[in-house]
């Protein structure tokens, strides 16, 4: 843009100077014109004075009056021709030297002239001859003389003027050519390097486009890859499940066979299952609606958890399992404990599969300089190359294409680990040499914070760790007060209050936001739990309405979706803590333990053993109400009444979990993912797995077999 | 600390005495005592109190008639309702017209407390 204004400038500039050279120049040519009229003019003027006095010398000589006549006519043609060229001299404009010669020099002559011819041209018509002629030598001839030296002055003098203008316009005309030649090159150069800068940003954004094309290409190939992989991963099991279920069909299957297909359906079934889960959680991942969760978790427990869950299958193995902390580390961390167990057991588990004999080591320890906390797996097993190393990380791609079929496994694990390890803030590597072992570096953000340190593993009661499971005993704390408890849902209501009664503490239930509002100004509550969606008034409300009349009671939201943006809205609202739904008996226990006071004296066994007890009432009030949750999805599916729908939804995902089925939970969460990105289908088809899973629940109650805590896992 | 000027309006006397000894804990002076909604405006005026403590059923004008003529006459004027009746829809009119504040007849010390505290957290907002 700079360059063309450049030029433009340049341009309008040539044309200014050009526009007032031509204007120049004409006055020049003007000049020059007029001073050569004006040489033009005296030197008719001298003509016509020679002529004049030829004439007359002719005339002094002609004896015969007839041609005597002839001659006189010339002489006054002459005589008019000077007088005309003079007129005409006079009517320029003359400067004043000019105006000097002609008059004070050149007329006085003239006129003297013309008197001498007159007195001749008497004499002549008065046939004095002779006088005639000596008057023409003495007076006429050096008059002339005299006169045409004058005018010869004269015409000297224009002649050196006229060639002064013409050297002006000359050099006037030298000059512009320069300035044009200066200018006219300047805007050449100019305009080519803005083609040329014009050029070059087009091939560049030509490259450019050209790239991206590449990489949307590249892009594409892989998934097609992908895909490939992927049907045929899926085809192999299923093929092995088609293949067995028909050599079931045969009659005369010896029984030993029969069970052996069996099994191998079995096999080849769950294999199949883990493929798509691991699909899911990639296109999940790769969709960017895998949330992250950010809780504050114990390190220490976290991997009391993971020894709980797979330490005791390792060393039945036969294998050594050593978890080794590097003192001082964080005693808690902020990240999402389920993507973090679902990463350590990936690799722990790897390197279960494949160590054959030795040790599996897991080292941890805190990186204070990028505020991470680091895990390596080790183990002494078969190790791998470098180039099997780069292949490991890719989608269906393991090792070697042998390993599959000696270790099983999905070739998805590690790849789906990488991608959450970045979704946690930090890396995962492999440091690996064929038939020495395998090291998976894991590091993870600890989520900021107030970091206190930990120098030594904390006294942990096993049961105490902060597990998901429900069937996991929580040790109840004993405290006093009064909760406020503002929910809609009869199962959630008993559940809860169960909760809050088995601590010693005392529980108003309210339906709505309205009425908790009314409860928290008319009573003193030591902890308000506010479900955030309720008919008549929801929980945000109603916290909004608390505030404003200045009551400060704490207030601790009960949420399905605990997501962080809803959560910063509310603890703008004025709400203290959260709470997610399904309720983790161990965090609402912290959650009340924050607000209410502890009981003078510890909370006896049996409160324990009674909530317990209590539990299987609420499980069974539960069952009660379940068809009737469930009828009323069925009818607002099948009625398409999405926002019901989505209502029922949430509501379920709040509940099933709290009651021992995880599951319920799990799959309203899925749906609801698909219902928020309108995803209507895939949303229906989960709700209808949903339904086949809570009849399947439901008979099996029916049957007398309330199994939940093993339909969960 | 500078103590805060409180007027109360309740035409029962108990009513009044019980949020005096109440506000006196909590370093507040009761400047004037009203029983008629007809005479909080004007001993606003004369009192110039930073909280008003106003009973809803009062004779003269109530207080939710009272509340919307302090709100449009007194600007800055702190005020609590107090009333027996906690419905939704009571608190809701009150704040509606511009209530700081409601407590709930019987009332604890806690309910008090927690109205002065606002008061303070709002002036704390506006430094």
């Amino acid at each position: 843009m700079f360059g063309f204004a450049v030029v433009i400038i340049i341009m309008s500039a040539l044309t200014i100077t050009w526009v007032i050279h031509v204007s120049q120049s004409k006055q020049n040519i003007y000049n020059i014109f007029t001073e050569q009229k004006q040489t033009r003019l005296l030197m008719a003027m001298r003509d016509a004075a020679r002529q004049r006095t030829i004439y007359l010398h002719r005339m002094a000589m002609m004896e015969d009056e007839f041609e005597r006549d002839d001659e006189y006519m010339k002489f006054k043609q002459a005589a008019g021709d000077f007088i005309k060229a003079r007129d005409e001299l006079l009517g320029l404009e003359l400067d004043a030297t000019e105006e000097i010669l002609i008059w004070n020099k050149a007329s006085p002559n003239i006129n003297k002239g013309q008197a001498v011819q007159q007195a001749v041209l008497e004499l002549l018509l008065a046939e004095k001859t002779a006088e005639a002629n000596q008057l023409l030598l003495d007076e006429v001839i050096p008059i002339q003389n005299n006169i045409n030296n004058i005018l010869s002055a004269m015409f000297t003098v224009q002649d050196k003027i006229a060639e002064s203008q013409y050297a002006a316009v000359y050099l006037r005309n030298q000059n512009i050519y320069w300035v044009a030649l200066v200018a006219g090159s300047t805007a050449v150069i100019l305009t080519i390097i803005i083609a040329f800068v014009v050029i070059r940003r087009t091939m560049h954004a030509e490259a450019d486009l050209l790239e991206a094309r590449t990489t949307a290409q590249i892009a594409t190939e892989l998934k097609s890859q992908f895909l490939a992989n992927m049907s045929h991963e899926i085809r192999t099991p299923l093929t092995a499940v088609i293949g067995y279920a028909d050599t079931l069909l045969e009659h005369d299957l010896p029984e030993e066979e029969r069970e052996h297909s069996v099994i191998r359906i079995l096999h080849n079934g769950k294999h199949l299952l883990r493929i798509i889960n691991d699909i899911l959680d990639i296109s999940k991942i790769e969709a960017g609606q895998l949330a992250v969760e950010k809780i504050a978790v114990s390190p220490v427990t976290l991997m009391c958890d993971i020894d709980s869950l797979i330490g005791e299958s390792i060393r039945d193995k036969g294998l050594a399992f050593n978890i080794t902390y590097q003192f001082p580390i964080p005693s808690e961390i902020i990240t999402d404990p389920t993507r973090l167990k679902q990463i350590l057991l990936n690799l722990i588990g790897n390197a279960k599969k494949f160590t054959a004999q030795g040790n599996i080591n897991v080292d941890i320890d805190f990186l204070s300089a990028s505020d991470q906390l680091r895990y390596v797996i080790s183990d002494s097993g078969v190790g791998m190359c470098e180039e099997e190393q780069v292949r490991l990380f890719k989608p269906f791609c393991q090792a070697d294409a042998s390993t599959t079929r000696r270790y099983g496994g999905t070739g998805l694990g590690l790849y789906i680990s990488r991608q959450l390890v970045k979704m946690l803030g930090g890396e995962l590597v492999c440091i690996s040499e064929k038939g020495k072992g395998s090291r998976f570096v894991v590091t993870i953000a600890t989520g900021g914070g107030d970091i206190c340190e930990l120098n030594e593993i904390p006294m942990l009661d096993p049961h105490n760790s902060v597990s998901e499971s429900a069937e996991m005993l929580s040790v109840v704390p004993s405290l006093e007060g009064t909760v406020l408890l503002a929910e809609d849902l009869a199962d959630n209501q008993r559940l809860i209050s169960r909760y809050i009664k088995s601590t010693g503490a005392s529980v108003v239930i309210v339906e709505n936001g309205q009425q908790a509002v009314e409860q928290a100004l008319a009573n003193e509550f030591d902890l308000i739990l506010m479900d955030m969606q309720m008919p008549v008034m929801g929980g945000g409300e109603a916290v909004q309405w608390l505030r404003r009349v200045g009551n400060l009671s704490p207030i601790a939201m009960l949420t399905a979706n605990a997501m962080k943006t809803e959560k910063d809205e509310c603890i703008k609202l004025g709400v203290n803590d959260f709470l997610t739904k399904p309720i983790d008996k161990q965090s609402f226990f912290i959650v009340l333990a924050k607000y209410l006071g502890r009981a003078g004296q510890p909370a006896e066994q049996s409160s324990v053993d009674m909530l317990d007890d209590e539990m299987g009432a609420l499980v069974d009030q539960f069952m009660v109400s379940l068809p009737g949750y469930l009828a009323e999805l069925e009818q607002a599916l099948a009625a398409g009444d999405w926002v019901q729908v989505k209502s029922s939804v949430h509501r379920l995902k709040g509940l099933g979990g709290g009651f021992g089925f995880p599951k319920i939970t799990e799959q309203c969460a899925d749906a609801e993912v698909y219902l928020r990105s309108d995803d209507l289908d895939t949303a229906a088809a989960v709700l209808h797995e949903l339904f086949n899973y809570i009849s399947h629940v439901l008979k099996a109650y029916a049957d007398g077999k309330p199994d939940n805590q093993m339909v969960g896992t | 600390m500078q103590k805060l000027r409180v007027l109360v309006a309740d035409d029962i006397k108990i009513m009044r005495a019980l949020l005096k000894s109440n506000l006196a804990t909590y370093n507040c002076d009761v400047v004037a005592q009203v029983q008629n909604g007809n005479e909080v405006a004007e001993n606003i005026e004369k009192h110039k109190p930073h909280l008003v403590f106003l009973d809803i059923n009062m004779p003269g004008k109530n207080g939710l008639e009272v509340l919307k003529e302090i709100k449009s006459q007194f600007e800055g004027v702190f005020v609590a309702m107090v009333s027996g009746h906690n419905t939704f829809e009571n608190i809701k009119q009150a704040t509606d017209l511009g209530a700081d504040g409601f407590v709930v007849k019987p009332f604890t010390s806690v309910k008090i407390k927690e109205v002065i505290d606002k008061y303070h957290a709002g002036k704390a907002d506006c430094e």
